[in-house]
């Protein structure tokens, strides 16, 4: 057991994001209580940048360090970046939002990174038991900032409902590993790929032990039927945490999803049974299906701009599982959504955050009118909407015109009609918000509004500017995106 | 699929023998209740009140913090043992355990987790 410099290299964005937490936490310590603590949003900032630095510094590793541990190829890196960038955004939004609810805490910033640590991990597990590590040390500060208004009945509920929730999936996760280590004899995903690749009808016990991987993450990534904590959790929680959960944690839960099951179990994509074709085809099919259908259609009865957004984030899941169904062209598509995804969601948090910040509330009745009393961010919200919607110029647009090109290419297209269609009926909720904000009557137009934070307002700005860049052109990122994904078979 | 016959008879056995044992004691014991014995064991002294109530968090807390060091206790007494052969990589890899649970220790008494009043 030797471990040398080079494995050491392969793990430093989650040193120095889990090493610059527990330096948070000192900071945090022996600071004077009850003073705010917006400074240690800069740390963070400055953590998360040097985390996401170091992953592109990092030389590419396709073969795996510490004993076939974790590795550092295209997606690791790709998806730590995109994780950072989603942490670095939620830490913006803290920064201004938490001192505002009474609760000048330092955890906040401390959880966020741990968190984000966890999910670079998980970017670049190469084992089960890695990806398990990587799980917990992503969700567990989850839960707590789901938590983090303690004095608030929303937000404790949402913490206890992703806790308990949050608990059962990575029991299925880990009763599925159980499994497939009893049938493999091994927890390395490179073993498991080629014991999977072929007469995986013979194995029972890898069959129950796949899908049940497959059931913990989708609790993850909240695909449907698993989705039902999701709505409360995202609508309870502190807005900067929804934004984290609904972009870093779904884009570290897409790694694992990539790595384990569209990577390491392959052989499962179809083989004859008694003249019936059998495999993971069908489930992810169902799974895509259901995902995109019942979270559009719930969206479209919703009250409260954060449970749409909720829905709309467990829509796009739906659209990412196309990608993931659509083999190699699918990987690079699927890559360029969530980075895309990522500002555009952000940024609609952050514009629901600048405004619950302008004693607002987030009912859709709240946003009536709200384009008379803050027209530039009603107008960023809008270009936001019109991006998660995917109407052209944006990079919405793309991301989806990617996606359903690789399903096509990769002959789903029962699947990419489903999607188009579903897209139509989200653009209904998106655009409800926007005639709300622009074309219906406000009621209590006297709210008193407080100076916006530089903070929100450069998060805001700076969604809007990749979100309208990728629209504009998207070429560069498709390429990053493509060269990130070209190690996947 | 060859020890797995071992670990269902530990199943079995292990069911078995529990169920026998409660089964035995139903039966064969002898019973002569009074008040005194039919009353909740509370370390001796007299019950008061249900232990379904709201009680400090404080008790949580120390639990908690216990926990978490009995554990690392755990994982000190072997590293001990066998320091020698682990060398020094052993000794950089507890070092580093050591200060992450050290940063919480510090985190905990600053933030008077561990005043009682």
């Amino acid at each position: 057991m030797t471990v040398t410099i080079n494995d050491v290299v392969v793990i430093l964005p989650f040193l120095v994001a889990s090493g610059g937490a527990l330096l948070i936490i000192l900071l945090d310590s022996f600071s004077a209580p009850r003073t705010p603590r917006r400074f240690l949003g800069g740390f963070t900032i400055f953590f998360l940048a040097v985390a996401a630095l170091s992953a592109y510094i990092v030389p590419l590793r396709t073969e795996s360090a510490f004993h076939g541990m974790v590795m550092m190829d295209g997606l690791a890196r790709f998806l730590s970046v995109v994780v950072m960038l989603s942490a670095g955004f939620a830490t913006l939004l803290a920064m201004d939002r938490l001192p505002e609810q009474g609760s000048a805490r330092g955890e906040f910033y401390a959880l966020l990174l741990f968190s984000a640590a966890g999910a670079s991990l998980l970017a670049s597990a190469a084992d089960l038991v890695m990806v398990f590590l990587g799980l917990e040390t992503l969700s567990i500060p989850a839960y707590a900032m789901a938590a983090a208004l303690r004095r608030d009945v929303r937000s404790t509920e949402a913490g206890f409902k992703y806790f308990v929730l949050g608990a059962f999936a990575t029991g299925f996760f880990l009763m599925g590993t159980a499994l497939v280590y009893s049938s493999v004899g091994s927890t390395a995903l490179g073993r498991l790929a080629a014991a999977s690749a072929s007469g995986w009808t013979e194995k029972p016990l890898l069959c129950m032990g796949a899908v049940m991987l497959l059931v913990g993450l989708a609790f993850k990534a909240a695909v449907v039927p698993f989705h039902m904590w999701a709505p409360d959790v995202y609508d309870g929680s502190p807005t900067p945490a929804t934004a984290y959960f609904a972009t870093g944690i779904k884009a570290a839960a897409f790694a694992a999803l990539l790595r384990v099951v569209i990577l390491s179990l392959p052989g499962m994509r179809a083989e004859e049974i008694n003249g019936n074709e059998i495999g993971w085809h069908y489930i992810f099919w169902g799974l895509a299906a259901a995902t995109m259908a019942v979270s559009s259609l719930t969206a479209l009865v919703q009250k409260d701009v954060k449970r749409i957004l909720a829905y709309s984030s467990v829509a796009h899941v739906g659209y990412l599982l196309i990608g993931l169904l659509a083999g190699k062209p699918g990987g690079a598509a699927v890559l360029f959504y969530l980075l895309v995804y990522t500002f555009m969601t952000v940024g609609a948090f952050a514009v629901v955050a600048y405004l619950e910040n302008s004693k607002g509330g987030t009912k859709l009745s709240d946003y009536a009118g709200i384009a008379k009393r803050h027209p530039y961010a009603a107008a960023a919200m809008a270009v936001f909407l019109f991006s998660l919607a995917g109407i052209p110029p944006t990079g919405g647009f793309f991301a989806k015109f990617y996606l359903f090109k690789a399903a096509v290419q990769g002959g789903l297209i029962n699947l990419t009609v489903l999607g188009v269609l579903f897209s139509v009926v989200s653009a209904y909720y998106y655009l409800r918000i926007v005639v709300a904000m622009y074309m219906e009557q406000g009621e209590n137009q006297a709210v008193i509004d407080i100076s916006p934070s530089a903070a929100v307002v450069t998060a805001i700005c700076l969604c809007l500017l990749f979100t309208i860049i990728i629209g504009l052109y998207p070429t560069p990122y498709l390429s990053v995106a493509q060269a990130s994904a070209s190690m996947l078979p | 699929m060859l020890s797995y016959e071992a670990i269902l008879l530990l199943i079995v056995l292990g069911i078995a023998i529990s169920v026998v044992f409660v089964l035995i004691s139903k039966f064969l014991g002898p019973k002569n209740p009074n008040a005194r014995k039919k009353s909740v064991y509370e370390c001796g002294a007299e019950p008061q009140g249900s232990a379904r109530k709201r009680f400090p968090v404080k008790f949580y807390m120390i639990a908690l913090l216990f926990l978490l060091f009995d554990i690392e206790a755990v994982f000190l007494y072997p590293w001990a043992k066998l320091f020698r052969e682990l060398g020094f990589l052993g000794f950089v890899e507890m070092g580093i355990f050591m200060l992450v649970l050290i940063v919480g220790l510090i985190y905990a008494w600053r933030k008077g987790a561990l005043e009682w009043e």
